[in-house]
Protein backbone atom coordinates (compact mmCIF):
# COMPACT_ATOMS: atom_id res chain seq x y z
CA UNK A 1 0.00 0.00 0.00
CA UNK A 2 3.02 2.44 1.14
CA UNK A 3 4.51 2.07 -2.66
CA UNK A 4 1.54 2.86 -5.10
CA UNK A 5 0.52 5.95 -3.26
CA UNK A 6 4.33 6.57 -3.42
CA UNK A 7 4.81 6.31 -7.29
CA UNK A 8 1.11 8.16 -7.85
CA UNK A 9 2.86 10.94 -5.37
CA UNK A 10 6.46 10.57 -7.46
CA UNK A 11 4.67 10.99 -11.00
CA UNK A 12 3.48 14.05 -9.52
CA UNK A 13 6.31 15.68 -8.36
CA UNK A 14 8.12 14.64 -11.51
CA UNK A 15 5.23 16.81 -13.54
CA UNK A 16 5.78 19.53 -10.96
CA UNK A 17 9.12 19.80 -11.56
CA UNK A 18 9.35 19.61 -15.44
CA UNK A 19 6.70 22.31 -15.63
CA UNK A 20 8.94 24.75 -13.24
CA UNK A 21 11.56 23.50 -15.63
CA UNK A 22 9.73 24.59 -18.76
CA UNK A 23 9.04 28.09 -16.86
CA UNK A 24 12.48 28.75 -16.16
CA UNK A 25 13.68 28.33 -19.58
CA UNK A 26 11.04 30.64 -20.85
CA UNK A 27 11.61 33.85 -18.18
CA UNK A 28 15.54 32.82 -19.50
CA UNK A 29 14.30 33.55 -23.31
CA UNK A 30 12.31 36.13 -22.24
CA UNK A 31 15.13 38.09 -20.38
CA UNK A 32 17.97 37.72 -22.45
CA UNK A 33 15.62 38.88 -25.73
CA UNK A 34 15.73 42.25 -23.85
CA UNK A 35 18.98 42.43 -22.59
CA UNK A 36 22.19 42.81 -25.03
CA UNK A 37 23.24 38.98 -25.57
CA UNK A 38 26.83 39.83 -24.55
CA UNK A 39 25.66 39.70 -21.07
CA UNK A 40 23.16 37.16 -20.96
CA UNK A 41 23.15 34.88 -24.30
CA UNK A 42 19.91 33.38 -24.64
CA UNK A 43 18.67 29.70 -24.41
CA UNK A 44 19.81 28.44 -27.83
CA UNK A 45 23.09 30.53 -27.91
CA UNK A 46 23.82 28.62 -25.00
CA UNK A 47 22.21 25.24 -25.79
CA UNK A 48 24.82 25.57 -29.13
CA UNK A 49 27.66 26.54 -26.98
CA UNK A 50 27.13 23.25 -24.94
CA UNK A 51 27.14 21.12 -28.17
CA UNK A 52 30.57 22.78 -28.62
CA UNK A 53 31.93 22.40 -25.75
CA UNK A 54 30.80 18.70 -25.47
CA UNK A 55 32.21 18.04 -29.21
CA UNK A 56 35.84 18.79 -27.89
CA UNK A 57 38.06 16.56 -26.16
CA UNK A 58 38.70 19.59 -22.99
CA UNK A 59 35.21 18.80 -21.51
CA UNK A 60 35.87 15.17 -20.08
CA UNK A 61 39.12 16.35 -19.06
CA UNK A 62 37.90 19.22 -17.05
CA UNK A 63 35.17 17.81 -16.11
CA UNK A 64 36.73 14.67 -14.41
CA UNK A 65 39.46 16.78 -12.73
CA UNK A 66 36.59 18.79 -10.92
CA UNK A 67 34.62 15.55 -10.02
CA UNK A 68 37.49 13.55 -8.55
CA UNK A 69 38.00 16.80 -6.20
CA UNK A 70 34.54 17.38 -5.59
CA UNK A 71 34.31 13.82 -4.08
CA UNK A 72 37.25 13.44 -2.53
CA UNK A 73 36.66 16.62 -0.62
CA UNK A 74 33.21 15.39 0.15
CA UNK A 75 33.90 12.39 1.34
CA UNK A 76 37.13 13.50 3.63
CA UNK A 77 34.67 16.40 5.04
CA UNK A 78 31.57 14.13 5.48
CA UNK A 79 33.58 11.50 7.49
CA UNK A 80 35.75 13.86 9.69
CA UNK A 81 32.08 15.74 10.06
CA UNK A 82 30.71 12.75 11.21
CA UNK A 83 33.10 11.27 13.75
CA UNK A 84 33.60 14.69 15.16
CA UNK A 85 29.90 16.00 15.08
CA UNK A 86 29.24 11.99 16.76
CA UNK A 87 31.52 12.70 19.40
CA UNK A 88 30.45 16.04 20.55
CA UNK A 89 26.77 14.83 20.39
CA UNK A 90 28.06 12.24 22.96
CA UNK A 91 30.45 13.44 25.29
CA UNK A 92 30.13 16.82 26.72
CA UNK A 93 33.57 17.05 27.55
CA UNK A 94 34.37 16.84 23.36
CA UNK A 95 31.94 19.30 23.14
CA UNK A 96 33.10 21.87 25.41
CA UNK A 97 36.31 21.48 24.12
CA UNK A 98 35.40 22.19 20.33
CA UNK A 99 32.33 23.94 20.00
CA UNK A 100 33.98 27.39 20.16
CA UNK A 101 36.49 26.18 17.42
CA UNK A 102 33.84 24.39 15.01
CA UNK A 103 31.98 27.85 15.20
CA UNK A 104 35.11 29.82 14.46
CA UNK A 105 36.15 27.34 11.40
CA UNK A 106 32.75 27.67 9.99
CA UNK A 107 33.00 31.65 9.74
CA UNK A 108 36.33 31.96 8.29
CA UNK A 109 35.67 31.99 4.53
CA UNK A 110 36.82 29.53 2.12
CA UNK A 111 38.79 31.84 0.39
CA UNK A 112 41.02 32.72 3.13
CA UNK A 113 41.49 28.36 3.33
CA UNK A 114 42.45 28.35 -0.20
CA UNK A 115 44.91 31.04 -0.12
CA UNK A 116 46.57 29.43 3.11
CA UNK A 117 46.47 26.08 1.40
CA UNK A 118 47.99 27.25 -1.52
CA UNK A 119 50.74 28.86 0.06
CA UNK A 120 51.50 25.82 2.07
CA UNK A 121 51.60 22.92 0.03
CA UNK A 122 51.80 24.91 -3.33
CA UNK A 123 49.69 24.79 -6.27
CA UNK A 124 48.70 20.95 -6.01
CA UNK A 125 45.80 18.51 -5.82
CA UNK A 126 46.33 17.96 -2.63
CA UNK A 127 46.50 21.76 -1.20
CA UNK A 128 42.79 22.10 -3.39
CA UNK A 129 41.45 18.70 -1.48
CA UNK A 130 43.05 20.31 1.53
CA UNK A 131 40.96 23.60 1.36
CA UNK A 132 37.43 21.82 0.26
CA UNK A 133 37.21 19.32 2.94
CA UNK A 134 38.67 22.23 5.54
CA UNK A 135 36.03 24.72 4.46
CA UNK A 136 32.61 22.12 4.78
CA UNK A 137 33.84 20.20 6.98
CA UNK A 138 32.15 22.65 9.87
CA UNK A 139 28.95 22.88 8.65
CA UNK A 140 28.75 19.16 8.44
CA UNK A 141 30.24 18.95 12.04
CA UNK A 142 27.57 21.25 13.52
CA UNK A 143 24.67 19.22 11.40
CA UNK A 144 25.86 16.33 13.02
CA UNK A 145 26.25 17.18 15.73
CA UNK A 146 23.07 18.57 16.25
CA UNK A 147 21.30 15.16 15.16
CA UNK A 148 23.09 12.98 18.09
CA UNK A 149 21.79 16.08 20.78
CA UNK A 150 18.56 15.11 19.17
CA UNK A 151 18.24 11.50 19.91
CA UNK A 152 16.01 9.79 21.61
CA UNK A 153 17.41 7.98 24.95
CA UNK A 154 14.90 6.60 25.86
CA UNK A 155 15.39 4.13 22.86
CA UNK A 156 19.04 4.20 23.96
CA UNK A 157 18.12 2.97 27.63
CA UNK A 158 15.23 0.36 25.55
CA UNK A 159 18.68 -1.30 24.28
CA UNK A 160 21.18 -1.00 27.30
CA UNK A 161 18.61 -2.78 28.91
CA UNK A 162 18.00 -5.54 26.04
CA UNK A 163 22.00 -6.20 26.35
CA UNK A 164 23.06 -4.18 23.12
CA UNK A 165 26.68 -3.43 23.54
CA UNK A 166 28.00 -0.01 23.09
CA UNK A 167 28.78 -0.68 19.17
CA UNK A 168 25.56 -1.77 18.53
CA UNK A 169 23.97 1.05 20.50
CA UNK A 170 25.61 3.84 18.10
CA UNK A 171 25.03 1.42 14.55
CA UNK A 172 21.62 0.19 15.51
CA UNK A 173 20.03 3.09 17.38
CA UNK A 174 22.00 6.58 17.28
CA UNK A 175 22.96 5.72 13.47
CA UNK A 176 19.53 5.31 12.15
CA UNK A 177 18.36 8.35 14.02
CA UNK A 178 20.94 11.05 12.29
CA UNK A 179 20.22 9.61 8.94
CA UNK A 180 17.97 12.64 8.21
CA UNK A 181 21.22 15.19 9.59
CA UNK A 182 23.43 13.20 7.33
CA UNK A 183 21.55 13.91 3.87
CA UNK A 184 21.33 17.31 4.83
CA UNK A 185 24.73 17.58 5.75
CA UNK A 186 25.24 15.67 2.39
CA UNK A 187 22.79 18.25 0.56
CA UNK A 188 24.53 21.43 2.41
CA UNK A 189 27.48 20.36 2.04
CA UNK A 190 27.81 19.25 -1.92
CA UNK A 191 26.66 22.57 -2.55
CA UNK A 192 29.13 24.49 -0.24
CA UNK A 193 32.24 22.47 -2.19
CA UNK A 194 30.84 22.63 -5.51
CA UNK A 195 31.03 26.82 -4.75
CA UNK A 196 34.69 26.06 -3.58
CA UNK A 197 36.14 23.92 -5.80
CA UNK A 198 35.61 26.11 -8.28
CA UNK A 199 37.01 29.37 -6.32
CA UNK A 200 40.10 27.09 -5.42
CA UNK A 201 40.45 26.23 -9.53
CA UNK A 202 40.40 29.92 -10.47
CA UNK A 203 42.75 30.75 -7.91
CA UNK A 204 45.66 28.41 -8.09
CA UNK A 205 45.06 25.37 -10.66
CA UNK A 206 45.52 24.53 -14.09
CA UNK A 207 42.43 22.39 -14.67
CA UNK A 208 38.33 21.88 -13.98
CA UNK A 209 35.55 23.67 -14.72
CA UNK A 210 36.51 26.48 -12.29
CA UNK A 211 39.32 27.00 -14.57
CA UNK A 212 37.27 27.07 -17.44
CA UNK A 213 34.51 29.53 -16.10
CA UNK A 214 37.75 32.15 -15.50
CA UNK A 215 39.25 31.17 -18.24
CA UNK A 216 36.03 32.24 -20.40
CA UNK A 217 34.90 35.59 -18.37
CA UNK A 218 38.67 37.11 -18.62
CA UNK A 219 38.21 36.85 -22.52
CA UNK A 220 34.14 38.01 -21.89
CA UNK A 221 32.65 35.27 -23.52
CA UNK A 222 29.60 34.86 -22.20
CA UNK A 223 28.03 32.40 -24.33
CA UNK A 224 30.91 29.86 -23.48
CA UNK A 225 30.89 30.27 -19.38
CA UNK A 226 26.69 30.11 -19.60
CA UNK A 227 27.58 27.09 -21.40
CA UNK A 228 30.34 25.53 -18.96
CA UNK A 229 27.48 26.76 -15.94
CA UNK A 230 24.91 25.08 -17.62
CA UNK A 231 26.75 22.05 -17.51
CA UNK A 232 27.81 21.69 -14.30
CA UNK A 233 23.90 22.74 -12.70
CA UNK A 234 22.54 19.75 -15.19
CA UNK A 235 25.01 17.64 -13.46
CA UNK A 236 24.51 18.83 -9.99
CA UNK A 237 20.28 18.16 -10.94
CA UNK A 238 21.52 14.54 -12.16
CA UNK A 239 23.17 14.01 -8.87
CA UNK A 240 20.27 15.02 -6.91
CA UNK A 241 17.71 13.67 -8.39
CA UNK A 242 19.37 9.95 -9.17
CA UNK A 243 21.55 9.10 -6.56
CA UNK A 244 20.41 11.28 -3.66
CA UNK A 245 17.04 11.11 -3.82
CA UNK A 246 17.36 7.48 -4.40
CA UNK A 247 19.05 6.42 -1.15
CA UNK A 248 17.00 8.99 0.72
CA UNK A 249 13.72 7.34 -0.23
CA UNK A 250 15.25 3.44 0.61
CA UNK A 251 16.85 4.56 3.67
CA UNK A 252 13.44 6.74 5.26
CA UNK A 253 11.00 4.59 3.86
CA UNK A 254 10.02 3.78 7.82
CA UNK A 255 8.92 7.26 7.92
CA UNK A 256 5.58 8.44 9.06
CA UNK A 257 4.38 11.83 6.65
CA UNK A 258 3.64 14.97 8.77
CA UNK A 259 0.20 15.89 7.90
CA UNK A 260 0.40 19.69 9.15
CA UNK B 1 15.97 -20.50 40.34
CA UNK B 2 15.41 -16.41 39.03
CA UNK B 3 14.11 -14.64 42.46
CA UNK B 4 14.58 -10.87 43.02
CA UNK B 5 15.61 -10.27 46.30
CA UNK B 6 16.03 -6.26 47.31
CA UNK B 7 17.92 -5.42 50.40
CA UNK B 8 18.00 -2.56 52.32
CA UNK B 9 18.06 -0.22 49.28
CA UNK B 10 18.13 3.37 49.69
CA UNK B 11 18.18 6.09 46.55
CA UNK B 12 19.17 9.56 47.35
CA UNK B 13 18.88 12.09 44.34
CA UNK B 14 21.69 14.70 44.65
CA UNK B 15 20.43 17.96 44.17
CA UNK B 16 21.25 20.43 41.05
CA UNK B 17 21.79 23.68 41.62
CA UNK B 18 19.43 24.84 38.81
CA UNK B 19 16.98 21.70 38.24
CA UNK B 20 16.02 18.65 40.72
CA UNK B 21 15.78 19.44 44.79
CA UNK B 22 18.06 16.82 46.87
CA UNK B 23 15.50 14.09 47.39
CA UNK B 24 15.33 11.10 49.47
CA UNK B 25 13.56 8.76 46.78
CA UNK B 26 13.82 5.36 48.36
CA UNK B 27 14.13 4.67 51.99
CA UNK B 28 15.72 0.82 52.55
CA UNK B 29 13.76 -0.98 50.59
CA UNK B 30 13.62 -4.40 51.43
CA UNK B 31 11.59 -7.39 49.20
CA UNK B 32 11.61 -10.82 47.60
CA UNK B 33 9.94 -11.55 44.32
CA UNK B 34 9.86 -15.31 44.36
CA UNK B 35 10.80 -17.55 41.35
CA UNK B 36 8.30 -17.41 38.77
CA UNK B 37 6.23 -15.77 41.29
CA UNK B 38 3.60 -12.40 39.99
CA UNK B 39 4.36 -9.16 41.87
CA UNK B 40 3.03 -6.07 41.93
CA UNK B 41 4.59 -3.01 43.22
CA UNK B 42 1.81 -0.47 43.70
CA UNK B 43 2.24 3.55 44.82
CA UNK B 44 1.11 6.50 43.24
CA UNK B 45 2.72 8.71 41.15
CA UNK B 46 6.50 9.95 42.05
CA UNK B 47 6.90 6.99 45.00
CA UNK B 48 9.68 5.92 43.66
CA UNK B 49 8.34 2.13 41.89
CA UNK B 50 9.90 3.35 38.70
CA UNK B 51 13.38 4.49 40.06
CA UNK B 52 13.30 0.46 41.94
CA UNK B 53 12.30 -1.02 38.74
CA UNK B 54 15.81 1.00 36.94
CA UNK B 55 17.89 0.12 39.67
CA UNK B 56 16.94 -3.39 39.04
CA UNK B 57 17.69 -2.91 35.65
CA UNK B 58 20.96 -1.28 36.05
CA UNK B 59 20.03 1.85 34.96
CA UNK B 60 20.45 3.76 37.83
CA UNK B 61 22.48 3.20 40.82
CA UNK B 62 21.50 2.78 44.73
CA UNK B 63 22.77 4.66 47.14
CA UNK B 64 23.34 2.03 49.52
CA UNK B 65 22.19 -1.78 49.68
CA UNK B 66 21.67 -4.23 46.66
CA UNK B 67 19.89 -6.08 44.52
CA UNK B 68 20.29 -10.34 44.09
CA UNK B 69 18.89 -11.41 40.78
CA UNK B 70 18.84 -15.47 41.38
CA UNK B 71 21.34 -15.15 44.30
CA UNK B 72 23.85 -13.21 42.25
CA UNK B 73 24.41 -9.67 42.82
CA UNK B 74 23.27 -7.24 40.33
CA UNK B 75 25.26 -3.70 39.72
CA UNK B 76 24.98 -0.50 38.03
CA UNK B 77 26.04 -1.03 34.59
CA UNK B 78 25.36 -4.65 34.78
CA UNK B 79 22.92 -4.61 32.23
CA UNK B 80 24.15 -7.87 29.92
CA UNK B 81 25.12 -9.91 32.78
CA UNK B 82 21.08 -11.24 33.38
CA UNK B 83 18.29 -11.79 31.22
CA UNK B 84 16.49 -8.89 31.69
CA UNK B 85 12.59 -8.29 29.82
CA UNK B 86 11.51 -5.15 30.46
CA UNK B 87 8.25 -3.54 29.03
CA UNK B 88 7.88 0.18 29.26
CA UNK B 89 4.80 2.80 29.70
CA UNK B 90 5.39 3.70 26.02
CA UNK B 91 6.45 0.89 23.21
CA UNK B 92 9.87 2.19 22.65
CA UNK B 93 9.98 0.04 19.41
CA UNK B 94 12.76 1.51 17.04
CA UNK B 95 10.86 3.05 14.57
CA UNK B 96 12.97 2.01 11.47
CA UNK B 97 12.35 -1.25 12.00
CA UNK B 98 9.47 -4.04 11.44
CA UNK B 99 7.65 -5.50 13.94
CA UNK B 100 9.94 -8.61 13.48
CA UNK B 101 12.80 -6.72 12.96
CA UNK B 102 12.10 -4.84 16.74
CA UNK B 103 12.01 -8.69 17.89
CA UNK B 104 15.53 -9.58 16.30
CA UNK B 105 17.12 -6.52 17.80
CA UNK B 106 16.57 -7.93 20.76
CA UNK B 107 17.43 -11.10 20.37
CA UNK B 108 20.64 -10.28 18.80
CA UNK B 109 21.53 -7.84 21.45
CA UNK B 110 21.00 -10.61 24.14
CA UNK B 111 23.26 -13.35 21.69
CA UNK B 112 20.68 -15.26 20.17
CA UNK B 113 21.94 -17.05 16.72
CA UNK B 114 20.23 -15.47 13.83
CA UNK B 115 19.32 -19.34 12.72
CA UNK B 116 17.16 -19.00 16.02
CA UNK B 117 15.58 -15.01 15.28
CA UNK B 118 12.87 -16.15 12.99
CA UNK B 119 11.32 -19.11 14.85
CA UNK B 120 11.50 -16.93 17.77
CA UNK B 121 9.92 -13.87 16.42
CA UNK B 122 7.39 -15.85 14.61
CA UNK B 123 5.84 -17.58 17.98
CA UNK B 124 5.55 -14.79 19.77
CA UNK B 125 4.29 -12.32 17.04
CA UNK B 126 0.89 -15.46 17.16
CA UNK B 127 1.32 -15.18 20.84
CA UNK B 128 0.43 -11.60 21.11
CA UNK B 129 -1.99 -11.57 18.46
CA UNK B 130 -0.16 -10.07 15.69
CA UNK B 131 0.16 -12.32 13.20
CA UNK B 132 0.09 -10.82 9.73
CA UNK B 133 1.72 -7.59 11.02
CA UNK B 134 5.61 -9.00 10.82
CA UNK B 135 6.38 -6.70 8.58
CA UNK B 136 4.64 -3.56 9.18
CA UNK B 137 6.72 -0.28 10.96
CA UNK B 138 5.52 0.75 14.20
CA UNK B 139 3.95 4.12 13.11
CA UNK B 140 1.26 1.89 10.93
CA UNK B 141 0.33 0.61 14.42
CA UNK B 142 -2.18 1.12 17.38
CA UNK B 143 -1.06 1.86 20.87
CA UNK B 144 -2.41 -1.47 21.91
CA UNK B 145 -0.23 -3.34 19.08
CA UNK B 146 2.88 -1.38 19.83
CA UNK B 147 2.21 -2.27 23.10
CA UNK B 148 1.98 -5.64 22.59
CA UNK B 149 5.37 -5.95 20.01
CA UNK B 150 6.92 -4.68 23.18
CA UNK B 151 5.31 -7.57 25.41
CA UNK B 152 6.39 -10.19 22.62
CA UNK B 153 9.72 -8.54 22.44
CA UNK B 154 10.27 -8.65 26.51
CA UNK B 155 9.43 -12.57 26.66
CA UNK B 156 10.78 -13.46 23.32
CA UNK B 157 14.71 -13.61 25.44
CA UNK B 158 13.39 -16.02 27.71
CA UNK B 159 14.24 -13.29 30.14
CA UNK B 160 15.33 -14.67 34.05
CA UNK B 161 13.32 -12.04 35.12
CA UNK B 162 10.55 -9.26 33.88
CA UNK B 163 9.92 -6.07 34.76
CA UNK B 164 6.91 -3.75 33.61
CA UNK B 165 6.61 -0.22 34.53
CA UNK B 166 3.06 0.91 34.02
CA UNK B 167 2.61 -0.59 31.08
CA UNK B 168 -1.06 -0.29 30.21
CA UNK B 169 -1.26 2.84 32.12
CA UNK B 170 -0.80 4.98 28.19
CA UNK B 171 -4.20 3.00 26.65
CA UNK B 172 -7.43 3.08 26.54
CA UNK B 173 -9.04 1.10 29.16
CA UNK B 174 -10.52 -1.42 27.08
CA UNK B 175 -7.28 -2.04 25.35
CA UNK B 176 -6.08 -2.14 28.64
CA UNK B 177 -8.95 -4.31 29.95
CA UNK B 178 -7.90 -6.55 26.91
CA UNK B 179 -4.12 -7.16 27.35
CA UNK B 180 -4.57 -7.53 30.96
CA UNK B 181 -5.99 -10.46 30.35
CA UNK B 182 -3.53 -12.24 27.75
CA UNK B 183 -0.46 -10.88 29.54
CA UNK B 184 -1.66 -13.61 32.11
CA UNK B 185 -2.53 -15.79 29.29
CA UNK B 186 0.79 -15.47 28.16
CA UNK B 187 2.25 -15.72 31.41
CA UNK B 188 0.73 -18.85 31.94
CA UNK B 189 2.28 -20.36 29.36
CA UNK B 190 5.97 -18.93 29.79
CA UNK B 191 5.85 -18.42 33.18
CA UNK B 192 8.53 -15.71 34.64
CA UNK B 193 9.33 -13.98 37.54
CA UNK B 194 7.54 -10.65 36.96
CA UNK B 195 7.34 -7.34 39.13
CA UNK B 196 5.06 -5.02 37.38
CA UNK B 197 4.47 -1.42 38.75
CA UNK B 198 1.14 -0.01 38.35
CA UNK B 199 -0.92 2.70 40.56
CA UNK B 200 -4.00 0.95 39.66
CA UNK B 201 -5.13 -0.84 42.41
CA UNK B 202 -7.40 -3.10 40.01
CA UNK B 203 -4.96 -4.05 38.10
CA UNK B 204 -2.78 -4.77 40.26
CA UNK B 205 -5.54 -7.12 42.56
CA UNK B 206 -6.41 -8.50 39.17
CA UNK B 207 -2.63 -9.47 37.60
CA UNK B 208 -0.88 -10.12 40.98
CA UNK B 209 -0.06 -13.50 43.40
CA UNK B 210 1.25 -10.50 45.73
CA UNK B 211 0.92 -6.82 46.14
CA UNK B 212 3.46 -4.50 47.78
CA UNK B 213 1.81 -1.20 48.75
CA UNK B 214 4.34 1.48 48.50
CA UNK B 215 4.18 4.33 49.90
CA UNK B 216 6.24 7.98 48.57
CA UNK B 217 8.53 10.54 49.95
CA UNK B 218 10.58 8.63 50.93
CA UNK B 219 9.72 5.49 49.03
CA UNK B 220 8.99 2.81 51.77
CA UNK B 221 6.83 -0.62 51.42
CA UNK B 222 4.19 0.27 53.54
CA UNK B 223 2.16 -3.19 53.37
CA UNK B 224 2.42 -5.97 51.92
CA UNK B 225 -0.63 -8.46 50.81
CA UNK B 226 -1.03 -11.69 49.49
CA UNK B 227 -4.33 -11.56 46.50
CA UNK B 228 -5.57 -15.50 47.56
CA UNK B 229 -7.94 -15.62 44.61
CA UNK B 230 -7.77 -18.65 42.41
CA UNK B 231 -6.46 -18.38 38.78
CA UNK B 232 -7.75 -17.94 36.60
CA UNK B 233 -9.28 -14.66 37.43
CA UNK B 234 -12.74 -13.20 35.97
CA UNK B 235 -12.30 -9.68 35.21
CA UNK B 236 -15.96 -9.33 36.60
CA UNK B 237 -15.71 -11.86 39.56
CA UNK B 238 -17.75 -10.17 42.88
CA UNK B 239 -14.38 -11.60 45.20
CA UNK B 240 -12.01 -9.42 43.06
CA UNK B 241 -14.03 -6.55 43.72
CA UNK B 242 -14.25 -6.71 47.51
CA UNK B 243 -10.65 -7.20 47.77
CA UNK B 244 -10.11 -4.35 45.52
CA UNK B 245 -12.39 -2.21 47.74
CA UNK B 246 -10.48 -3.39 51.29
CA UNK B 247 -6.94 -2.47 49.03
CA UNK B 248 -7.86 0.76 47.74
CA UNK B 249 -9.62 2.14 51.34
CA UNK B 250 -5.87 1.31 52.88
CA UNK B 251 -4.44 2.23 50.29
CA UNK B 252 -5.63 5.92 50.27
CA UNK B 253 -5.75 6.31 54.16
CA UNK B 254 -2.14 5.45 54.54
CA UNK B 255 -0.77 6.49 50.92
CA UNK B 256 -2.40 10.01 50.52
CA UNK B 257 -2.39 11.19 54.57
CA UNK B 258 -4.17 14.18 55.79
CA UNK B 259 -0.40 15.79 55.66
CA UNK B 260 -1.17 15.80 51.86
CA UNK B 261 -4.28 17.52 51.91
CA UNK B 262 -3.12 19.92 54.68
CA UNK B 263 -0.50 21.20 52.37
CA UNK B 264 -2.32 22.11 49.45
Amino acid sequence: MLKSREGAERYRAGRTKLLSFIVLILTWWIVSLLVPSTIIPGPWATAKCIGKILASGDFFFHFYKTMVRVLVGLACSMLLGIIVGTLMGLYQSVEKALDLWIMVGLTIPGLVYTIFALMWFGLTEFAAIFAISITTFPSITINVWGGVKDIDTKLIEMSKIFGASKKKRFFSVVLPQIIPYLFASLRFGLGIIWKVTVIVEMLGLSSGVGYMLNYWFNLYNMPQVFGWSAIFIIFMLFFELILIKRLERRFLVWRPRIRF
Amino acid sequence: MAEIEIRNLSKQFQGHKHSSPELLALERLNFTVNDKEFVCLLGPSGCGKSTTLNIIAGLEEATTGEVLIDRQVCRYGDHGKFRIGYVFQEPRLLPWLTVEKNIHFALESQGFSASQWETISSQYIKMVRLKGFEKSYPHQLSGGMQQRTSIARAFSIEPDILLMDEPFSGLDEITARALRQELLLIWKQNQKTVLFVTHNAFEATFLADRILIMTRCPGRIYKEIRVDIPRPRDYDNSALFEFNRAIVKDFIKFVCSDEDFKNL
